[in-house]
């Protein structure tokens, strides 16, 4: 909290006249009165709001923000300020992105929730059951009631799961697949499937597949009435949004009495907002910032493996990179362990596969002490030609360039030839799809809202995938991918995924550089904080502040 | 001088028109595919689906030709209408008007607070000229006018806010949010316009009449504050309103490092997720409050000149 003096208090004052003189302001609260009008939440913010019919006059604007400060002071133990890195880009529609940031702040929930090691936990559904190849009969949780009083049953799941199916980019974890509903009764709903699909519960715990009030879908972007343990307050895009217990919730209640979550794209900000003790969790801290951060007594940092991977993606059909033995000299020359430790300082993990080490099947590939003179000698018969590599990335990921550069040097050192062109990810996208790209540096993540690794081998490695930056076909890899939709044993999935994670290793298609983590810091008085290994969960009924 | 000030009046709708050209073709000078962007920009990683990029571009009109959605544009524009953001579906409108009036507020504050603080630091300086406190401020400014404002407003959060613990380090909502932008967008004009002050103030102080004023027995406090110090101000009100275009790029990056959810900051998020509908809108609004301001500085500087108003 920051001092208030009395010359501080005159320019706030002059400041605040200058406001009332702009006759519109420029505070959250006015904003939030003009979203109201404007988003799809507009009902429930108006209702939940009644502070805010104060707000034309400029006096009462001011003693408002004062009286808001007194009282986050007095009430430390019951408000959570929490700053994330990404803010909502879509009007909170749940078909986007947007619904990461709902499942974190505790608004909406869905059938089904992973757990920590990827399960498929009961939700709102309080078990399932697969009744044929194509269908799934789940029994749903009675006594549940979205946040605006209506009830929730299975013509609310039939409304939902239309809804998702039915929008111009189906969530990324349906995998393409098509669902359709029948009503067995009030609180008995089947979920059929275009094709047989062993993994669907674990589909319908994607954040996406949350299941919103049917009013919700009146309205475009969707509002978001969920039936989680908070409910929204104001929604001000694209600073900040705020949620408050919901008296309502079928669990246990939440200890906390709110919370408000502001997003700040600037990485330093975040630091600097923790360490003054305006935010109580901070997410996206980067790495110059994590000394600092380390040495307040006060502040805990969280870091934790995230399922990212920086690739470089290689053309296997054309250019130098079509030959195996290039892609080997390749794969040994570049030095992993240089990269994570090095250049990013520890802040990410070395890699030994597309999956990192927490994945338990995830094969991880050995490197020979003597890598760099294997791949020297296995480059003294390649073509100058062949020699000649030019690696594309991107700038939206700013570690990216630093580690095109360095791959670069490692690659320079056995002898080859390299080039970068850093650009706008779209062009270059479609520049790869083409197959223009000798190796394309990016960064992707492995999980598609779900822990299961079915999804990224398909789109990424098959000949028909919609991702496949390597450009890789092989009709044996293609029919061991289909083979995993009949596999529905986690144990036997996991055989497969390790199968296929060989073979592509076997082939060296594409070269695997660093595991991206995930770096939190909270403060110390923040209980009950449990962030999962997916980033999917941060507020929940059990954070409390205290202590 | 006033055929030159029409002119610029009558060429403000043809800039607004180029502007508005430049932000609708922006991705197309880029290579980005709109559909593609908007697609990555409301689901991240997801494929290039070709359904689903059908899908997008019939939804945000993609599939008409260039000149038909130019035009379209325009005839929305001139009604009012600035569409719906690509990626949120939200109206554009609402949205940049509140930007612009919190961006207005801050720049306003930042060039009203620079012309009065550069104005007394500028006389006190020529007033003392080749003595301590003119050499303090001429040195002050050297310095400060070539810190950049990507590292000005970190070291502002560093001092002011975080080690003695003033003002929040960032975000948005009461007063004293503003501090932190108004001085990392002030302190640069702080620094120019001063030394401006200085060097208008010492060719005043040369001026006959204020030898005359003198000899007649005025104080000096008083011809320097009143008589001097009036003359030397047109130059720095001028330079002010010339700046504040400026300033609104120097607000861009002092809106996303400290969280103010202005007019840079929704051009910096409308960039990066190629949101055309929205790049335009907060472009078409930043050059015409640009434009705006520089006319009324002319006028203000017709008036406070005579020379000029005779002209």
């Amino acid at each position: 909290m920051y001092k208030k003096f009395l010359p501080l208090r005159l320019l706030a004052v002059l400041i605040g006249l200058v406001l009332i003189a702009a006759a519109c302001g420029g505070s959250d609260d006015d904003a939030s009165d003009d979203d109201a009008s404007d988003s799809a939440s507009s009902a429930e913010t108006e209702e939940t709001e009644p502070e805010e019919a104060a707000d034309d006059d400029g006096a009462a604007e001011e003693e408002a923000t004062e009286a808001e400060d007194e009282a986050m002071e007095d009430e430390a133990g019951s408000i959570l300020r929490v700053a994330l890195q990404f803010g909502p880009d879509a009007g909170l529609a749940i078909e986007s992105d947007d619904s990461s940031i709902l499942v974190k702040a505790a608004i909406i929930e869905g059938l089904v929730k992973a757990s920590a090691t990827g399960e498929p936990e009961p939700s709102l559904a309080e078990s399932w059951e697969r009744v044929d190849d194509t269908t799934w009969e789940f029994a749903l949780r009675p006594g549940v009631v979205f946040h605006d009083g209506s009830a929730f049953d299975a013509a609310a799941v039939e409304t939902a799961i239309a809804y998702i199916t039915g929008v111009a980019s189906p969530p990324r974890s349906l995998g393409g697949l098509e669902l359709s509903t029948e009503i067995v009764d009030d609180l008995t709903v089947r979920i059929i499937t275009s094709d047989p699909d062993p993994i669907l519960p674990l589909r319908l715990s994607s954040r996406s597949m949350s299941i919103l009030a049917p009013a919700a879908y009146d309205s475009e972007p969707t509002a978001p009435i969920g039936t989680g343990p908070f409910a929204l307050t104001d929604f001000t895009p694209p600073d900040s949004l705020t949620v408050e217990r919901f008296d309502g919730y079928w669990g246990d209640a939440a200890l906390l009495d709110g919370a408000v979550f502001r997003f700040v794209p600037d990485a330093g900000a975040r630091a600097a907002a923790i360490r003054a003790d305006e935010v109580d969790i901070a997410g996206g801290i980067d790495i110059p910032d994590l000394a600092a951060i380390d040495e307040d007594p006060d502040v805990d940092l969280i870091q934790f493996s995230l399922p990212r991977t920086a690739s470089l993606y290689a053309n296997t059909t054309s250019g130098p990179m079509a030959n195996p033995t290039v892609r080997q000299a390749v794969s040994l020359a570049l030095d992993n362990v240089a990269i994570a430790d090095g250049l990013l300082e520890g802040q990410f993990a070395a890699a030994r596969g597309y999956f990192g080490p927490e994945n338990t099947w995830a094969p991880q590939a050995e490197v020979p002490a003597d890598a760099v003179d294997q791949a020297a000698s296995l480059l003294e018969g390649v073509d100058a030609e062949d020699r000649s590599l030019m690696i594309w990335t991107y700038a939206s990921r700013p570690e990216l360039a630093d580690i095109a550069t360095v791959a670069q040097a490692q690659l320079q050192e056995v002898g080859f030839d390299v080039e970068i062109e850093v650009g706008e990810y779209t062009p270059l996208e479609e520049r790869v799809f083409a197959g223009e790209h000798d190796m394309f540096l990016g960064s992707r993540g492995y999980y598609f809202d779900i822990a299961d690794a079915g999804a990224l081998f398909t789109s990424d490695f098959t000949c028909e995938g919609g991702y496949n930056l390597n450009r890789f076909c092989d009709e044996e890899f293609d029919a061991l991918v289909a083979s995993m939709s009949a596999a529905d044993a986690v144990e036997d999935r996991q055989a497969l995924f390790a199968e296929a994670a060989e073979f592509l290793a076997e082939r060296f298609v594409g070269f695997p550089l660093v595991h991206d983590q995930a770096r939190y810091a909270a403060r110390s008085d923040v209980q009950g904080l449990d962030i999962d290994p997916f980033e999917i969960n941060l507020l929940t009924n059990q954070v409390s502040l205290g202590g | 001088m006033r055929s030159s000030r029409l002119q610029r009046v009558l060429s403000a709708p043809v800039v607004l028109l180029a502007f508005s050209f430049f932000a609708f073709m922006l991705p197309e000078l880029q290579g980005v595919d709109q559909a593609r962007a908007t697609l990555l920009a409301r689901s991240e990683e997801a494929e290039p689906d070709p359904e689903t990029l059908a899908a997008i571009s019939e939804e945000l009109g993609l599939d008409d030709p260039l000149h038909v959605r130019y035009w379209n544009y325009l005839t929305d524009v001139a009604a009012g209408d600035f569409g719906n953001s690509n990626v949120s579906r939200t109206p554009v409108g609402p949205q940049v008007w509140r930007a612009t009036i919190v961006s207005g507020t801050v720049v306003a504050l930042a060039i009203g607070s620079a012309v009065v603080i550069a104005s007394i630091l500028g006389v006190v300086a020529a007033a003392n000229r080749d003595r301590w406190p003119d050499r303090a401020i001429t040195a002050a400014s050297r310095v400060l006018v070539a810190i950049p404002i990507h590292v000005l407003t970190p070291l502002l959060v560093y001092a002011v806010a975080l080690r003695l613990d003033l003002v929040p380090t960032g975000g948005w909502g009461g007063p004293e949010h503003l501090v932190l932008p108004v001085l990392a967008l002030a302190i640069g004009p702080i620094a120019l316009f001063s030394q401006v002050v200085r060097s208008e103030m010492i060719d005043t102080l040369e001026q006959p009449y204020i030898r005359t004023a003198l000899a007649k027995g005025l104080r000096w406090r008083r011809v320097v504050w009143l008589h001097a110090a009036r003359v030397s101000l047109v130059g720095v009100l001028t330079l002010g309103s010339l700046f504040i275009a400026g300033l609104l790029g120097g607000a861009v990056i002092a809106e996303v490092i400290l969280g103010v959810p202005g007019l840079g900051r929704l051009l910096h998020t409308a960039l990066t997720t190629s949101d055309v509908p929205m790049l335009q809108g907060g472009l078409l609004v930043a050059v015409a409050v640009g434009l705006a301001i520089g006319l009324l500085g002319d006028g203000l500087s017709a008036i406070l000149s005579p020379p000029e108003r005779e002209g």
